[in-house]
């Protein structure tokens, strides 16, 4: 401690000045209300995802006294083990590690070549000043807002012309589609934050359009990449419409597999299994927001203030 | 080491026109320092000679060879930023090298220039530093350096030392003057502070409204100026002006001072006769005004109404003619304040103006 610190802190002690007014009381009708509201709050999130999780570890048996709050009396985990290896989707009945595996093998390029091609988007128009950039910036903008229900009849259209309908390609593509106008949006406002002037070294350097990308931008870029892989990867592993439309009978994402489990198809629904499964299903973007929350908030603020 | 010549260029963006018809010739070896006003157009000249801004029309040559369509890298180039510029994720070394390894040249080369610029530079301690790590004198050393090290014929400066604080923009001045005459690479430099131009410059392009209104020596720059614009922005405190008329008396010419006496001045260089009782102004500089008589000196009976002292010298404000004006005096001399006085000046230093603001 200095020692400027120090005189302050002892003159704080021996000061006779006291503080003017009531001392703030500990409670009060408005903090009681504000602590009943975020109680209420939290509840909301938390008592279904208390549910579904005693509920998986029941069995049928116990499903069916339909007290739903109350504690599994015998833990099980044949429902996880059902849900995850042998539950019947439509005609197979491997369980949702299939949906699983799908939508691992979709997600990586999808999140992988959406990041790289918005990232690259961003950086040409921020940097090279493109024969009507702001244009092409705005045109990229409306796309973001419109529904992508509209465009699905189109690129269905499209695909079966090129012969690429049901295919993994046709999926990726269409996931790097929707995802370009966003990820051109985040790298193009946090680029443009960037001095223009390192930029312009690199030209003065010799560096082209792709070197001054890989060796100088993209290090720069770190912030970003967390953001846009969080918003990515959450997206892309929730996506349920792309991956029913484009994906086929072969490419079914975990989200569409649960769906088939969870459905009501005439026997006696399995509570227990269809909890397990949607818990598995949503596990992925849990893990993800609850180890990157930190990072999240930071890549985000990075982008505002100037470092 | 490279000459640069500017024929005819005009820049836009997009229907604003900033550079319209300019020319400028630059010897090889010549430091050129480009001062204006922000916005007058002097960084967009900078940035179109460096490749870093298209031309609409004109030609831009360097050395031999014309450039005008030629990337930044392929010009001959170096060029240094205010902002320093540095690449904040590689080391100096790193830095240094970035150029060198998109050339593609070797290994062993790249260590060599490299130790060399380090050397000049006095930047070899930091080599395997991150820019964060460096001071803004430091940073903006190795921003020279890496100008430096790609072994060109011109380097470009905008505006390096405007991020710096006082005593190390004084300091890194005198070490570029250094390394120019160490070097004798052609310069361009562009600021807007005129104490960095009148230094450093072999001659100054002194520019306003995207059009070079005086391109000379800094002497001639400071003592001749061509117009009213370059009198009044070159110069600190600036130059004093009185407005009036030319009268004409037989064969010699004087200066009627509004509201003031008419002064003769016999010993001025017109550019060519003037028309009797034009309207013009007289411009003085602080120094070149004393407050004793000398040979063929012209007075002129002014008041002192407040003293500067300034440690080498004091600042005298004056009222003569119902005009405020600064002169210099030594830091010794005692001033009579509020009493009329004469103050007196030679008729060949001052500058007259026409009443387009053009020098007569």
């Amino acid at each position: 401690m200095d020692t400027s610190a120090k005189l302050l802190q002892t003159s704080g002690e021996k000061s006779p000045v006291r503080p003017r007014g009531k001392k703030p009381r500990r409670f009060s009708v408005g903090n009681a209300g504000f602590y009943v509201f975020l109680i209420m709050a939290s509840a909301f999130f938390v008592l279904p995802f208390y549910v579904m999780l005693v509920t998986s570890f029941k069995s049928m048996d116990e499903v069916r006294l339909g007290e739903v709050f109350s504690p599994p009396q015998v833990w099980t985990i044949a429902p996880w083990i059902k849900a995850w290896a042998t539950a019947c989707t439509g005609l197979e009945c491997d369980g949702i590690s299939v949906g699983f595996w799908n939508s691992v093998r979709i997600l990586i390029p999808s999140a992988i070549c959406s990041i790289l091609v918005g990232a690259i988007t961003g950086y040409a128009l921020s940097f090279w000043r493109a024969r009507h950039a702001n244009l092409l910036f705005a045109v990229l903008l409306f796309g973001a807002f419109v529904p992508y229900q509209i465009f699905l009849y189109p690129l269905v259209r499209a695909y079966s012309l090129l012969h690429m309908n049901s295919t993994m390609f046709a999926l990726v593509f269409s996931h790097v589609l929707f995802g370009l106008p966003v990820m051109t949006l985040v790298f193009r406002n946090f680029y443009s934050s960037l001095p223009q002037e390192i930029f312009k070294a690199a030209r003065v350097d010799g560096g082209g359009f792709f070197q001054i990308f890989i060796y100088l931008i993209l290090p720069m870029s770190a912030p970003m990449l967390v953001v846009a892989s969080i918003l990515q990867v959450t997206g892309i592993w929730n996506d349920y419409v792309l991956g029913l439309v484009f994906g086929g009978l072969q490419n079914r994402p975990m989200t569409v597999q649960l769906i088939n489990i969870v459905a009501p198809s005439g026997a006696e629904i399995e509570y227990n299994v269809s909890m397990a499964a949607t818990i598995l299903t949503a596990i992925v973007p849990l893990v993800i927001y609850m180890v990157s929350g930190r990072w999240f908030v930071r890549g985000i603020a990075a982008g505002a203030v100037k470092g | 080491m490279a000459s640069i010549s500017i024929r005819d260029i005009e820049i836009r963006f997009e229907a604003f026109q900033v550079l319209q018809g300019l020319d400028l010739e630059i010897n090889s070896g010549e430091f050129i320092v480009l001062l204006g006003p922000s916005g007058c157009g002097k960084s967009t000249l900078l940035n179109a000679i460096a490749g870093l801004i298209d031309v609409a029309d004109g030609e831009i040559w360097i050395g031999e060879r014309n450039v005008t369509w030629e990337e930044p890298s392929d010009r001959n180039i170096g060029m240094v930023f205010q902002s320093y510029a540095l690449y904040p994720r590689m080391t100096v070394e790193g830095n240094l090298s970035f150029g060198l390894r998109m050339a593609g040249v070797a290994k062993a080369e790249i260590e060599r220039r490299i130790t060399r610029a380090a050397q000049i530079l006095r930047i070899e301690p930091y080599l395997k530093r991150r820019p964060s790590e460096l001071s803004g004198g430091q940073r903006q050393r190795v921003a020279i350096g890496r100008a430096l090290v790609r072994d060109v014929g011109v380097f470009l400066f905008d505006e390096p030392l405007s991020n710096l604080d006082a005593k190390l923009r004084t300091e890194l001045r005198v070490e570029l003057k250094r390394l120019h005459q160490e070097l004798g690479t052609t310069m361009v430099f562009v600021t807007h502070d005129q104490i960095e131009a009148l230094t450093l410059a072999d001659r100054i392009a002194v520019m306003n409204g995207g059009i070079i209104q005086q391109f000379d020596t800094p002497d001639d720059v400071y003592r001749r100026p061509n117009n009213r614009f370059v009198a009044e922005f070159v110069g600190s405190p600036a130059m004093n002006f009185f407005d009036g008329t030319v009268v004409t008396r037989g064969r010699s010419i004087g200066f009627e001072v509004r509201g003031g006496p008419t002064l003769d001045l016999d010993g001025y260089a017109f550019a060519s006769r003037p028309t009797a009782d034009a309207r013009a102004s007289l411009g003085i500089r602080p120094e070149q005004i004393s407050l004793s008589k000398s040979d063929r000196s012209v007075s002129m009976p002014a008041i002192v109404n407040l003293v500067e002292p300034m440690g080498s010298d004091k600042l005298l404000w004056a009222t003569a003619a119902d005009t405020t004006m600064s002169l210099r005096t030594a830091p010794d001399f005692e001033v009579p304040l509020r009493q009329p006085i004469d103050v007196f000046f030679q008729a060949s230093q001052v500058s007259l103006f026409g009443e387009n603001g053009e020098r007569l």
